[in-house]
């Protein structure tokens, strides 16, 4: 053979490749007959297990749909709504008794119907100290126990071991799970919830407690579509890995004639595509392969929006988000490997000053973010304290805090610099931060405007893991990295009691003192709400004050839905959108 | 024959990587039960410990340990710490107990963060970078063999110059970017919305009981896209490996002799060139077998494909050391089984290398 005539053959090789390729891209069409709605996410969850394993954002996303709970926070008014409980708890005056009565026309996919025992049997399942559920387990610490009402099989009683403003909404994120299902034998029944809570707790103590946890811990559970049963209107009916989760509307569910916006199902199926990149993302949308889009970055959420066909099929819009960019500042540094530079309060506040956060927000996330004062989002009108001003871009006054504190540029090199202990020591400190392409603009921004004062900024990226490990470590100067909570504020204890500094919990900057650590233990225990506002209220004060987080901002999330949907909602609270309430025009 | 003592070597690397990595496995997963809470903290240990010998932990590492006479007697006279103290402990011990179940059982331990084998994890991931590596493999030398070949039998002429000249800039194209483009031009409507742009296979229409032969042409447009970025630089390198190859036969006496006794162009090219221009060639291929199995990060990342790319990528991000290391193990096995191929590649493609002892 000669080789031309090779070349020719290789040519149409090729050749049928692509035309293969473009017949088979004749399947693709839309799904405009079936309400089929396909939106994406940018990672699988590593396990759908109700109890077990890690939780994340994508698990949370499939059981909004597949999983219920007694009652949850209802995405249009953040309030919290009963979902399978007839109303929200009655709570006794002591504040520690919450007592529900079960719907009683909520049933499993074996017909059976939901009752007290498979609440009880969930709880002891979570609380178990050798069920995998780490990340979630404490959350239930403060459950003391659930007791059946003797005189309505459905009603029960959860009693709280301690006062906590948590404790009405214990139930929002406890996935229940059927105790028929995974504890036919009745292992739990020989174990209390108060057992689960003894400090000794010993597995071997109870007779086939270890062999039924080990079959209950076993990742199979949490990836075989069969096993992934739950109370919700839709199941798991096919998980491609990396690929799709394709959630499918069950057949005659107990909550179909429900009129709750939670229980109505109009998709006859949800299709979550993983796609970890935004241009596949933007791409999808385009080509109108999405019906619903909640991750679009800045730039290509703006860039649709230039494009008539995209306007034309699709509402878009934003939403605030429960999170927030923020840079922790290491307050208590070890003085070896990190020197003292920012032990002194204004030292920090005038690197608040210098932190071009109007300007980020402007040139980065194109100002769609809102800015915040403190640890929590203005959208939390009531808790939000809106005394706290804004800490605006300013060289002069960052200069002068930073002479007013000692440090001076002293041997002209246009860095700043002090004696401490005797040694001369620069204003030049890492910012560690985890290796995006976003986070180095936001690095690079702040170098070149905390140069103009003569700070030294060195860039320090990191992957995510090791940024937590540093963190946890207090093995940094500044660290930017993000936090997020839910509808209610979260503890603030977490990011601002001494103890979580101490034991190398999430108190990364090291803020806080006696008096802190009080107002966060009362107003942790404080169960009304307007008296809890104005602790948290002062605790932000507190913390504005001494400046050991500089706070920049919320960024907001941008939606695109599909136009062949009547006008959908759009939230602040994750997911953002109600898919199961996505209804063809 | 240094392929068993190099897979040994192999294995005792990724093992020594499983035990040195940061933190302890049994701690690691005991925090996956007791997490934070204030509640277990006093019988935490005893949990950790209980992991650990289920975990075979609290075995000895290896089937020996050397140490001085002095690290088991504290006051002990200062000689002692000079007298070296060895320890046998039989098979008995973590390697031997992570090898047996890796040998006899292909179990590699559970991955911290899905709770899977690991086993399963890879047998999961596989099938698309396999299909996309193997295929690429079979593009790229159908390709760039005629292409190598054509252009060392033309050499210096028209064709040459403008392959070479192509082919330069092909390879000097970093992936990503290719990957980008192709996106931008070939699966954007604005441009040439032609293939899919994301993922394997349509959610919505996909359907498992489908015969193989439609679900082939259902996936081939997905393919397309990633199949190029995977074979453009490929074909840029070995075409000039075939062409160099090529051009020090063609220098050769033998061909000379050929043609001097009479022998036609075709003839000469694949009986006399050809087979003796392969060794580059084979060498390359060599680096097939472990790339068929790790795949590209880049490309699955910016294609979505769900393969062993985005497997490790994800393992490093989340420290799930027993995928990274399962990874390790049969990426160093799939480099020394294709060394052994290429040996025999070689000796099947010229008579004249022998392995066997004269």
């Amino acid at each position: 053979m000669k080789i031309h005539t090779m070349l020719k053959y290789a040519v149409i090789v090729a050749g049928l490749c692509v035309i293969t390729g473009l017949a088979g891209c004749k399947n693709r069409s839309g799904n405009d007959k079936n309400n089929i709605v396909v939106t994406s996410w940018p990672s699988q969850p590593a396990t759908l297990n109700a109890v077990c394993g890690i939780p994340s954002s994508a698990r949370v996303l499939v059981f909004e749909y597949t999983q219920k709970t007694l009652t949850r926070t209802d995405l249009r008014t953040l309030q919290q709504i009963p979902i399978l409980v007839k109303s929200l708890a009655e709570v006794s005056p002591d504040q520690k008794s919450f007592t529900y009565t079960l719907r009683d026309d909520v049933k499993w996919d074996d017909g059976s119907p939901l009752t007290v025992d498979d609440v009880i049997f969930t709880m002891k399942a979570t609380k178990c100290p050798i069920t995998d559920d780490a990340l979630i387990r404490s959350t239930y610490d403060n459950v003391k126990d659930i007791v059946k009402d003797p005189s309505n099989p459905l009603r029960f009683t959860m009693i709280a071991k301690d006062l906590y403003f948590n404790n009405k909404l214990i139930f929002n994120e406890l996935y229940l799970v059927e105790k028929k299902h995974w504890d036919s034998s009745g292992v739990m029944d020989k174990i209390s919830i108060p057992d689960m809570d003894d400090p000794k707790f010993d597995a071997n103590k109870y007779a086939g407690l270890a062999d039924w946890m080990k079959k209950f811990n076993d990742g199979a559970n949490g990836h075989d579509v069969k096993k992934l049963c739950g109370l919700g209107a839709y199941a798991v009916s096919d998980w491609a890995a990396n690929t799709a989760i394709t959630l499918t509307r069950k057949n005659n569910w107990w909550g179909e004639n429900d009129t709750c916006a939670y229980n109505k199902a109009y998709p006859s199926k949800i299709i979550i595509k993983i796609i970890p990149n935004d241009q596949s993302r933007y791409l999808a949308v385009l080509n109108h392969n999405l019906d619903a889009e909640m991750w679009l970055f800045t730039d290509s959420y703006l860039k649709l929006k230039e494009n008539k066909d995209f306007n034309d099929h699709y509402y878009s819009g934003t939403t605030d988000q429960i999170t927030c960019n923020l840079l922790f500042i290491n307050t208590r540094p070890d003085g070896k490997t990190h020197p003292m530079l920012f032990t002194d309060k204004i030292v920090r506040r005038a690197l608040a000053y210098l932190t071009p956060v109007d300007d980020m927000n402007k040139t980065i996330v194109k100002g769609m973010a809102t800015r915040q004062a403190s640890f929590l989002q203005p959208l939390f009108k009531k808790f939000y304290n809106d005394t706290l001003k804004l800490i605006p871009f300013d060289v002069d006054k960052a200069k002068d805090l930073l002479a007013k504190a000692g440090w001076v540029d002293s041997d002209g090199d246009n860095i700043r610099d002090k004696k401490i202990n005797g040694k001369k020591v620069q204003l030049s400190f890492k910012l560690t931060y985890s290796a995006t392409p976003t986070n180095k603009e936001y690095v690079l921004m702040m170098k070149d405007a905390m140069y103009k004062a003569g700070v030294d900024l060195e860039p320090d990226p990191v992957d995510q893991g090791a940024l937590q490990t540093k963190a946890a470590a207090h093995d940094f100067d500044m660290m930017l990295t993000a936090i997020s909570s839910g509808a209610v504020p979260d503890d603030p204890g977490q990011l601002f009691d001494t103890k979580n500094w101490m034991n190398n919990g999430s108190n990364f900057s090291g803020f806080g003192n006696a008096v802190s650590d009080s107002l966060i233990a009362k107003s942790n225990r404080e169960t009304d709400e307007d008296k809890r506002a104005v602790m948290l209220k002062k605790l932000q004060a507190m913390v504005y004050d001494e400046q050991p987080i500089i706070f920049l901002y919320g960024i907001k999330r941008k939606i695109v839905i599909s136009k062949k949907y009547e006008t959908p909602g759009m939230y602040v609270e994750r997911p953002g959108v109600m898919l199961n309430n996505l209804k063809l025009k | 024959m240094l392929f068993i003592p190099a897979m040994i070597v192999i294995t005792l690397i990724a093992f020594i990587i499983n035990v040195e990595a940061p933190g302890d496995p049994a701690e690691r997963l005991v925090n996956a039960s007791i997490g934070n809470s204030e509640t277990y903290k006093v019988n935490r240990q005893q949990i950790i410990n209980q992991k650990r010998k289920e975990s075979g932990l609290d075995l000895p590492v290896f089937y020996f340990s050397i140490n001085t006479l002095s690290s088991s007697n504290t006051e002990s006279p200062a000689w002692y710490k000079y007298v070296p103290d060895i320890h046998f402990y039989g098979t008995h011990n973590q390697y031997h107990r992570w090898l047996s179940a890796i040998v006899l059982h292909g179990d590699f331990g559970t991955s911290y963060d899905t709770r899977m084998p690991v086993i399963n994890e890879i047998i999961t991931h596989l099938p698309w970078t396999l299909i996309l590596s193997l295929l690429s493999t079979l593009l790229a030398f159908g390709i760039s063999i005629p292409i190598g070949m054509y252009a060392a039998q033309k050499r210096g002429k028209m064709f040459d110059r403008i392959s070479a000249t192509g082919l330069f800039i092909l390879f000097s194209l970093p992936n990503f970017f290719v990957a980008s483009m192709l996106l931008v031009f070939f699966a954007n409507p604005r441009f040439f919305g032609w293939f899919p742009e994301s993922g394997v296979q349509d959610a919505v229409l996909f359907d498992q009981t489908w015969p193989f032969w439609v679900k082939l042409v259902h996936w081939a447009p997905y393919l397309v896209l990633p199949l190029i970025t995977y074979t453009y630089s490929s074909i840029a390198f070995l075409s000039r490996q075939m062409r160099a190859g090529a051009i020090e036969i063609f220098d050769q006496d033998y061909i000379t002799t050929a043609r001097a006794k009479g022998l036609g162009e075709t003839t000469i090219l694949w009986k006399h060139v050809f087979r003796n221009s392969l060794a580059p060639i084979i060498t390359t291929f060599a680096h097939v077998f472990p790339i068929a199995v790790t795949g590209s990060i880049i490309i699955e990342s910016l294609f979505s494909i769900p393969g062993m790319g985005r497997e490790i990528y994800q393992a490093v991000l989340n420290y799930d050391y027993p995928v990274i290391v399962a990874i390790f193990t049969i990426i160093g096995f799939l480099t020394l089984t294709g060394y052994l191929v290429s040996d025999i590649l070689y000796a099947m493609a010229d008579p004249r290398i022998s392995y066997s002892k004269k």
